[in-house]
C-alpha cells in the first residue's frame, strides 16, 4: 500500500513536468572504447549531423543482421547525409572479447563502444536488443525502434533523410 | 532494518524534493546544453495456462500468471534519479514464488561531476570483468542482485578511477542479510603518462579490487567467519587488433551451503580458500580474427548470504567460456560455470571470404570455427577429520571429469540480393549429472548431440521476407531419461517490417516412449511500432530444468496463450 | 584533490575490515536449556538427490536438541514425481501440497529442494531456509520467550483404527493476534527408494524415511484456536474424535500426531507438541 501511494505520488510529480519523451538529450553513462579508454555517452557528437545509436550484442543474431544490412550501404549513407552510426555492445565479460573480432572480421566501419555492465542500456531504457535510436544534429533523441526485421534498415534510412530535410519522422 | 527503512525513506524524500523543483526552475531557465530528460520503459508478460498431462504441464490454479515491470529514469544536468516498479500476480511458472505481489524494488539518486560521482539507492556496478563483484539486472531471468547502498566514484587524476561501495543486496522484495563492501582502483597507464605516451600505440590498463562481506554467525555448531574477504587484480593490454585481458581473484575461507558436504553421514563445511582466473586474448584484422579464452575456477561461489542458492545474492560473476547459442537446438543443453570447480577454454576463428572470390561469391561469405570445453578439477581428498576444515584440495597440473564440449562451424552467405542463409553444424558433449544436478552420481548418462541448423531468408520485396529454419538434434534414442532426438521447423513471415507471423514445430520423434513422440506446436505473431512491441504466442513449450550449485528448479512444460508487451519512451 | 584524499583514506579503512580466518571450525557443544519446542519442516522428494543431506542435518539436530525439536518431512513438488521402475509409490499428501503451493502456500519447491522452515519464521534471510541455516534458526527460536504450554492426549482404538486427539493449550502471556491450531499425522521408518547423490549408484532402494507428513487431522490450515485475543493464563482445549486412520497404508505403530499453534496472520508457529499414536 505504501508503495502504491509512493508510485502514485511519483506519477503526479512526473506529470507536472510534462513528459519530454522524444526530443531529450542522450543521458550520461560511461562506456568503453575498443582501446580501453572510457567515454561519457553525453559527449557523443557528429558535427551537427544525425547519429544512429544501435544497441547490439555478439550473441544476438538479429542485431548482427541489422548491422550487416546497414554496413552494405553505410558508405552511401554517410556520403549522402553525413550520418554516423554508433554501435553499443552490451556484451559482458563472457563475450566482450568477441566484440573486436566480430567488428573487424565483418569490416564494420562504425564507432563501437562496449557497455559492459549495461549502464548506458539502462539509462536509455532499452528492454532488449536490437534497439536503434536516431539522434538529431542537436544531440536530441528523436526516434527509436525495437527489434529488427528485414527492411527495417530502409525505413531507418528514410527517417535519416527526413530528419535532414526537417520532415516528420515515421515509425 | 530500521536503518535501511530510514535510508529508503530519505532517498525517496530527496528524490521527490529534487524532482518537484524542476517545473519551477523550468520557467526561468533558458534552453541550454544541459541534459534534461525523462526516459522509461515497460514490459508486461502474461500467460494463460492449460493443463496438459501428456507434456507434463501442471494445472495452474490462477489460470493466468503475469510478470511486469516499469522503469522511470530522470536526469537533469549532473543529477539523475530513477525507480522501478515490479508486479507479479502471481509470478509465472518456472520462477521463484518469493517474487510475490508488487512494489518498488529499485530506486536511486545520483550526482556526478568531473571529480566525484555519488549514488545512493540501488546500484549496478562491476569491478573489472566481474570475477570479484558484479551487480546486474536481467529481467528475463528475474536476476537482480543490485546493491542497495552507497557508491562513490572518483577520478582524482586523469587515467585513475577509484570506486568504493557498501550496501546490502536485493533479495526478492527485500535485501539479504549480509553487508557487501568493496573498493576498486583502475589505472590507464597511457592516460597518466599523457604527453609521453601519446604516440605509443600499445594501451595498458591495470586494476585491483578488494571486496568483503559481513554476515553474522549464529550457528550453534560451527565457528563461521563473519567477515569474508576477496582480492583480485587485472591487466588489459590493447594494440590495434590485439587485445589481452586477464583477471585473478583470491577469496579467503568462506564456508557456505555451496561447499558443504557430507562426511560419514554428517554435514560439514569446507574452510578452504577460493580462487578464479580468467583470460581472453584476441587478434583481429579486416576479414580475419582469432580468439582464445581460458578460465580456472575453484570454490568461488561468493554470496552475501552463505545459505543462499541458485541465482540469489551472488556477489561475483563467473563467465562461462563457451559460446552462447541463439538457435533453439544448439541451446537445448546450455552450459553454466560450475562455481565449485572448473577448468575451461575456448578458441574461435572467424574468416570472411571477400566479395568476388571463388568461395565468397558476389556478396562474400562469413565462416566461424569454434571449439570450447570444460572439465572439473582434479580433486584430492584431505584426511583432516579432526577438524574437517579443508575436506579437499585441487591439483593445478591435471583436470578432472569432462563437463562439456561444443565444437561448431557456422557459415553465413548471401546468395543473391533476395536470398541469404546460415548453415551450422555442432557437436556437443553434456555431462547432465554435473551441469543439471551438481553431482557426479545423479545417475544420468552423458549426452552427445549432433546438431544441424539451416536458416534461409527470402526477401521477396523490399521490407517483406519469409524465413525458413530447420533444425535437427540427434541423440542416443535408447536413453529413456534424455528424450532422444528432436527435429524443429520454423516458418516466419514478415509481410512488412513491423509485423511478423511464425509457426514453430518441435518434434520429439526420437522419444523412446511411443506415446510421447509429440509435436510441440507454437504459433506466434507480433507487431512493432518504433519503441513499442506486442507479441502473442499460442501453443506448447517443452519443460526444462534449471540447476545451480546443487539446487534444482523445474521449469514445467506449458500449453497456452502468452502475451508480451514492451515499450520505452 | 582534498576530496580524493579523503576518499582514499576511506578506501584504506575499508581494507582494514578484511576477513576472519577460522582455524577451529567446530565449536564446543553448547547446551541450550529451554522449555520451548520448535518445529522444523524439511521439504523433500524421493527423486531429490541432494535431499538426504538435509535429512541428515535434521537427524543431527534432532539428536542435539532431543524433545525440544519436532521435525516434519514434507514430500511435495517436482521431485516427488513418479518414475518407473524405482519411484512408483507416491509420498505426497494434500496437506503437504497445500503448504508447498506457490499460491496460497509457502512456495518452497519453487525455490528449489531441499529447503525448509523453522517455526515458519524469518530469521534475517527469509522464511525459506537451506539446511545449513536450520541450526542457527533453531538455537534462536529456542531462546525466544516461551508463550504457551501444550498437552496432547491420544487414544487409539486398535480394532476400529480410530484416533481421538485432545489438544490442551495454556498461555503464559497475552497474545494479540488470532491463533490457529493444526493437527497432523506423521509416520516414521517407511522404507522406499530415494535418490542420494552422495552414493554411487544414486538410487538407494531401502532408504528409511523419517517424520513423513501423512495427513491433516483438521485440514491443511487447521482450526481457529480462539477468535478473541489471548490473555494471560487462557486455556483452550480442542478435541478431534473418531478420526479414521488408514491402517492399510500406514503402520499405526510408527505413527505420530504433531499439533502446533500458529499466528493466523504471520503463520509463525508459537508452540508445537508431538506424541506417539500407540505408546
Amino acid at each position: 500500500m505504501k508503495n502504491l501511494t509512493f508510485s502514485l505520488l511519483l506519477l503526479t510529480v512526473f506529470s507536472l513536468n510534462s513528459f519530454a519523451g522524444d526530443g531529450d538529450k542522450i543521458p550520461a553513462a560511461t562506456v568503453k572504447k575498443l582501446d580501453g579508454s572510457k567515454v561519457n555517452s553525453n559527449t557523443f557528437s557528429n558535427n551537427g549531423k544525425p547519429i544512429i545509436i544501435s544497441f547490439w550484442a555478439t550473441w544476438c543474431k538479429p542485431c548482427k543482421k541489422e548491422l550487416d544490412a546497414i554496413a552494405e550501404n553505410y558508405g552511401e549513407w554517410t556520403k549522402e547525409t553525413g550520418v554516423k552510426l554508433i554501435a553499443i555492445s552490451i556484451d559482458d565479460a563472457r563475450s566482450s572479447g568477441k566484440v573486436v573480432t566480430d567488428v573487424k572480421t565483418k569490416g564494420w566501419e562504425y564507432e563501437v563502444y562496449i557497455d559492459e555492465n549495461q549502464d548506458f542500456k539502462r539509462a536509455m531504457n532499452v528492454n532488449n536488443v536490437p534497439h536503434t535510436f536516431l539522434v538529431d544534429g542537436l544531440g536530441k533523441i528523436v526516434w527509436s525502434h525495437n527489434s529488427y526485421s528485414e527492411g527495417d534498415e530502409d525505413k531507418l534510412y528514410e527517417n535519416v533523410k527526413k530528419l535532414i530535410k526537417g520532415e516528420k519522422l515515421e515509425h | 532494518m530500521t536503518l535501511s527503512r530510514f535510508f529508503k525513506s530519505s532517498v525517496t524524500a530527496a528524490f521527490l524534493f529534487l524532482i518537484s523543483l524542476k517545473p519551477f526552475k523550468g520557467f526561468t531557465q533558458n534552453v541550454s546544453d544541459e541534459i534534461n530528460s525523462i526516459h522509461g520503459n515497460f514490459q508486461i508478460d502474461a500467460q494463460y495456462y492449460n493443463a496438459d498431462s501428456l507434456i507434463g504441464a501442471p494445472k495452474v490454479p490462477e489460470k493466468m500468471l503475469s510478470n511486469a515491470f516499469g522503469n522511470i529514469n530522470y536526469q537533469k544536468g549532473k543529477f539523475s534519479a530513477g525507480m522501478r516498479y515490479e508486479a507479479y500476480n502471481n509470478v509465472m511458472q518456472g520462477f521463484d514464488a518469493r517474487y510475490k505481489g508488487q512494489g518498488i524494488t529499485n530506486r536511486y539518486a545520483r550526482y556526478q561531476d568531473k571529480l566525484l560521482d555519488i549514488t545512493i539507492g540501488n546500484i549496478y556496478e562491476q569491478f573489472g570483468g566481474g570475477l570479484i563483484l558484479r551487480t546486474y539486472y536481467e529481467p528475463g531471468l528475474l536476476y537482480d542482485n543490485s546493491l542497495d547502498g552507497i557508491r562513490v566514484i572518483s577520478n582524482p587524476y586523469k587515467g585513475i578511477t577509484l570506486k568504493g561501495l557498501v550496501g546490502k543486496q536485493r533479495s526478492f522484495f527485500t535485501v539479504g542479510q549480509g553487508i557487501v563492501r568493496g573498493v576498486d582502483g583502475e589505472v590507464n597507464i597511457n592516460e597518466i603518462l599523457d604527453s609521453l605516451a601519446k604516440n605509443i600505440k600499445t594501451k595498458v590498463i591495470v586494476g585491483g579490487s578488494f571486496v568483503s562481506k559481513f554476515q553474522i554467525d549464529e550457528d550453534p555448531h560451527f565457528n563461521l567467519p563473519q567477515n569474508v574477504g576477496a582480492y583480485g587484480g587485472r591487466l588489459n593490454v590493447i594494440r590495434d587488433g590485439f587485445n589481452f585481458f586477464g583477471e585473478y581473484v583470491y577469496k579467503e575461507n568462506d564456508p557456505s551451503v555451496a561447499n558443504a558436504s557430507s562426511v560419514e553421514g554428517k554435514n560439514y563445511y569446507s574452510y578452504r580458500h577460493g580462487e578464479a582466473a580468467f583470460m581472453s586474448m584476441s587478434l583481429a584484422a579486416k576479414g580475419i580474427s582469432f580468439m582464445i579464452q581460458g578460465k580456472r575456477v575453484d570454490n568461488m561461489s561468493f554470496r552475501s548470504d552463505r545459505d543462499a542458492t541458485l541465482q540469489n545474492l551472488l556477489i561475483n560473476y563467473l563467465p562461462a567460456t563457451t559460446r552462447q547459442h541463439t538457435y533453439l537446438m544448439p541451446a537445448y543443453s546450455p552450459y553454466a560455470t560450475q562455481p565449485k570447480g572448473e577448468v575451461g577454454g575456448m578458441a574461435e576463428m572467424q574468416y570472411k571470404f571477400a566479395k568476388g572470390t571463388l568461395l565468397g561469391g558476389k556478396y562474400g561469405m562469413d565462416i566461424t570455427l569454434n571449439a570450447s570445453m570444460a572439465n572439473g578439477l582434479k580433486v584430492i581428498g584431505v584426511n583432516d577429520s579432526s577438524s574437517y576444515s579443508t575436506l579437499y584440495t585441487t591439483n593445478y597440473s591435471d583436470v578432472g571429469e569432462q563437463y562439456y564440449h561444443d565444437y561448431f562451424i557456422e557459415i553465413n552467405r548471401k546468395f543473391s540480393k533476395k536470398i541469404k542463409g546460415t548453415l551450422m553444424y555442432a557437436n556437443q558433449f553434456y555431462n547432465k549429472n554435473i551441469v543439471q544436478y551438481g553431482s557426479p552420481n545423479a545417475g544420468y548418462k552423458n549426452i552427445v548431440s549432433n546438431i544441424i541448423v539451416v536458416d534461409l531468408t527470402y526477401k521477396y520485396k523490399p521490407g517483406s521476407a519469409i524465413r525458413f529454419e530447420t533444425q535437427w538434434l540427434g541423440r542416443d534414442n535408447k536413453d529413456t531419461l534424455n528424450l532422444g532426438s528432436w527435429a524443429s521447423e520454423l516458418i516466419e513471415w514478415t509481410p512488412t517490417s513491423n509485423i511478423f507471423v511464425a509457426v514453430l514445430d518441435q518434434y520429439n520423434y526420437g522419444n523412446p516412449v511411443e506415446s510421447l513422440k509429440l509435436h510441440y506446436f507454437l504459433v506466434s505473431a507480433g507487431y512493432t511500432s518504433g519503441p513499442h512491441r506486442i507479441s502473442f504466442s499460442y501453443g506448447k513449450q517443452r519443460a526444462g530444468i534449471f540447476c545451480v550449485g546443487g539446487v534444482c528448479r523445474n521449469v514445467p512444460a506449458s500449453n497456452g496463450l502468452a502475451v508480451s508487451i514492451t515499450s520505452s519512451f | 584533490m582534498k576530496i580524493s584524499l579523503i576518499l582514499i583514506s576511506i578506501l584504506v579503512c575499508f581494507g582494514c575490515v578484511s576477513c576472519d580466518k577460522v582455524n577451529n571450525p567446530i565449536q564446543s557443544e553448547q547446551i541450550i536449556v529451554s522449555n520451548r519446542k520448535v518445529l522444523l519442516e524439511d521439504y523433500t522428494g524421493h527423486q531429490c538427490g541432494n535431499c538426504p543431506n538435509a535429512a541428515r542435518t535434521a537427524e543431527q539436530l534432532s539428536a542435539q536438541y532431543g524433545a525440544n525439536l519436532v521435525v516434519i518431512a514434507v514430500h511435495a513438488g517436482f521431485f516427488t514425481k513418479l518414475n518407473a521402475p524405482d519411484f512408483v509409490t507416491s509420498y505426497t499428501c494434500q496437506v503437504g501440497n497445500d503448504w508447498d503451493a506457490a499460491s496460497g502456500g509457502f512456495g518452497i519447491s519453487s525455490a528449489g529442494n531441499p529447503n525448509g522452515m523453522v517455526n515458519r519464521k524469518d530469521n534475517g534471510s527469509g522464511l525459506i531456509q537451506k539446511e545449513t541455516k536450520w541450526g542457527s534458526s533453531i538455537a534462536k527460536a529456542l531462546q525466544a520467550p516461551d508463550l504457551c504450554d501444550m498437552w496432547l492426549t491420544l487414544n487409539y482404538n486398535t480394532i476400529s483404527n480410530t484416533l481421538n486427539t485432545t489438544v490442551k493449550t495454556k498461555f503464559k502471556k497475552t497474545y494479540g493476534s488470532n491463533t490457529k491450531l493444526s493437527v497432523v499425522l506423521t509416520e516414521d521408518s517407511i522404507i522406499g527408494p530415494q535418490k542420494d547423490y552422495t552414493q554411487n549408484p544414486d538410487v538407494i532402494t531401502n532408504y528409511v524415511f523419517m517424520h513423513m507428513l501423512r495427513e491433516g487431522i483438521n485440514g491443511s490450515w487447521g482450526d481457529p484456536l480462539k477468535y478473541a485475543p489471548i490473555k494471560y493464563a487462557d486455556s483452550v482445549t480442542l478435541s478431534y474424535n473418531n478420526f479414521q486412520v488408514n491402517a492399510v497404508k500406514y503402520k499405526p505403530n510408527n505413527l505420530y500426531v504433531v499439533a502446533f499453534v500458529y499466528d493466523a496472520t504471520t503463520k509463525e508457529i508459537l508452540e508445537v507438541e508431538k506424541a506417539k499414536v500407540i505408546k
